[in-house]
């Protein structure tokens, strides 16, 4: 048995640090999309670790610029990562290199620069697939979703992502965006041409769905806390993101949607805020 | 309440209720679209079969068949699957030549060998010879669908060879961007390729259907 002992306390405070990271939700998160996306390059190939690896050093530099800019210090980039490794994840592994990078630095100022006292706004991933497809046009692919890998692949996302849900309480949110998201498109079926929902039951677009769900949907500092509001979140993401589709056709209604729903958190907030700013105040140093 | 939020987790039990019913909700549109895809698939399938039966004559050159010798310029090396027709559409492409011996044009003019003499190659490299002059001259459209959307395609013929296949309309929801070289492959191959762009497989196809059916109109 191999015993790891602290020789200074500097190491074991160290040690500590990764310890408490690993734990938390950014840090659980980062392993699991690790895991996911590793089998994912495997199965999609080298242009997807070069994808990955645009977007997150994109990101990470220009959120520490951005830190060092507004609070003149070191902020360890733990979110940018997150942040490109989602956009990497979700962008066609055969993409322009400048495209990725104007994803993630449209992500990263996103974060920055739109905000209230507590929180950033938008989902910076969302908010940077949404823009640079706006601007740029470019596709999305959802390699990171793992549809190339059948089953298999489907179950992994599905089991990892739950754990990630579990942890940080967001399963009504989640069933609601689901549950509607899904309804919507049965409806259609029925009602309307069958067509119009054909590529949304099935691969990659379910993969998609429930990837988007799992990761993207559920960030934290961009979404409700009660249940009530998680499952009207939820339901509004989804039917924004019916209508999107359905309207424009656009390859980012699922981020599109996400961006509604954010800012209807952003604005439930700021006229539901509680009489004290002190608990504000203390989120947003902490954002 | 937000505190309760907070604290407590939804049960297990909830979670598998709300998850099945998920699961019935997805199953019944799957369901309900599969016809659907199933016309889709089908198109699709159709339009490469007619691709294979409408493309220009591909023999392979080992072959002791009745064959054509051809100008250097016209002879391309197929890299993908094998493309090669039946023999029976032989005679076709020798009616064809003599459409293009009477147009005056830069593409190389194939002429026939006596058929009782077996042509080979001396070079064992599968090199496949491809005949001139399957299409009529003139310019022709067509259109191409998919899950993603359509592609409308506008093909120039001109000495009984594919000139330009351009992509003249293109709604699919990624970017036509991806599949822009397959183009520059219909033209160097004087077909409609099999090769589908890696994350672009729907618009590739519905590319190889519009220029199928364009081609269709020139055949």
């Amino acid at each position: 048995m191999i015993r790891v002992t602290a020789t200074t306390p500097e190491i074991e405070a160290q040690f500590r640090a990764v310890r408490r990271y690993v734990r938390s939700p950014k840090g659980r998160l980062f392993l699991i999309l690790g895991a996911i996306l590793g089998l994912g390059m495997v199965v999609t190939g080298r242009q997807a670790v070069g994808v990955t690896a645009i977007a997150v050093g994109t990101s990470v530099l220009l959120d520490m610029g951005m830190w060092a800019i507004r609070r003149r210090e070191f902020v360890a980039p733990s979110g940018a990562i997150l942040t490109g490794l989602l956009i990497g994840a979700v962008l066609s592994p055969i993409e322009h290199w400048y495209v990725v990078m104007n994803a993630a630095a449209f992500a990263i100022l996103s974060k920055h620069l739109i905000r209230t006292r507590w929180s950033n706004v938008l989902n910076p991933a969302a908010c940077g697939l949404v823009l640079s497809g706006l601007v740029l046009g470019n596709a999305e692919s959802w390699w990171g979703a793992l549809p190339d890998a059948g089953l298999f692949g489907a179950l992994e996302v599905l089991l990892l992502g739950l754990l990630i849900v579990q942890q940080i309480n967001k399963f009504p949110l989640v069933l609601s965006f689901l549950g509607t998201y899904f309804a919507l498109f049965t409806l259609a079926t029925v009602f309307s041409d069958p067509a119009v929902a054909t590529e949304v039951f099935r691969a990659p677009d379910v993969h998609a769905a429930i990837f988007f769900a799992l990761f993207m949907l559920d960030d934290p500092p961009t979404t409700p806390v009660r249940y009530a509001d998680q499952l009207f979140f939820g339901a509004l993401v989804a039917a924004v993101s019916y209508a999107v589709l359905l309207r424009f056709g656009t390859v980012y209604y699922l981020s599109a949607g996400l961006l509604v729903g954010n800012v209807w958190e952003s604005w439930r907030r700021y006229f539901q805020r509680p009489a004290s700013r002190s608990t504000g105040t203390a989120l947003a140093d902490a954002a | 309440m937000a505190r309760d939020s907070r604290s407590r987790k939804v049960g297990p039990g909830l979670v598998a209720l709300g998850s099945a019913a998920i699961v019935a909700v997805y199953a019944t549109g799957y369901i309900r679209s599969e016809p659907t895809e199933a016309a889709v698939i089908a198109a699709a399938t159709e339009a490469a079969r007619q691709s294979l039966a409408q493309s220009p004559l591909v023999i392979p050159s080992q072959t002791a068949a009745p064959t054509q010798t051809s100008n250097p310029t016209a002879t391309t090396t197929q890299t993908g699957t094998a493309t090669a027709r039946p023999a029976v559409p032989t005679a076709t492409s020798s009616t064809s030549t003599g459409v293009q011996a009477a147009t005056p044009t830069k593409a190389p003019i194939s002429a026939p060998t006596p058929a009782p003499t077996p042509v080979k190659t001396a070079t064992p490299v599968p090199t496949q010879v491809v005949s001139n002059g399957t299409y009529r001259d003139g310019t022709y459209s067509g259109s191409g669908t998919s899950r993603h959307g359509g592609i409308d395609v506008t093909v120039v013929v001109n000495g009984g060879r594919i000139v330009s296949a351009e992509i003249s309309r293109c709604s699919t929801r990624y970017p036509c961007s991806y599949i822009e070289e397959l183009p520059g492959d219909v033209v160097t191959n004087q077909k409609v390729t099999a090769r589908y762009i890696s994350g672009a497989t729907d618009s590739s196809r519905a590319y190889a259907q519009a220029v199928s059916a364009a081609l269709a109109k020139a055949g």
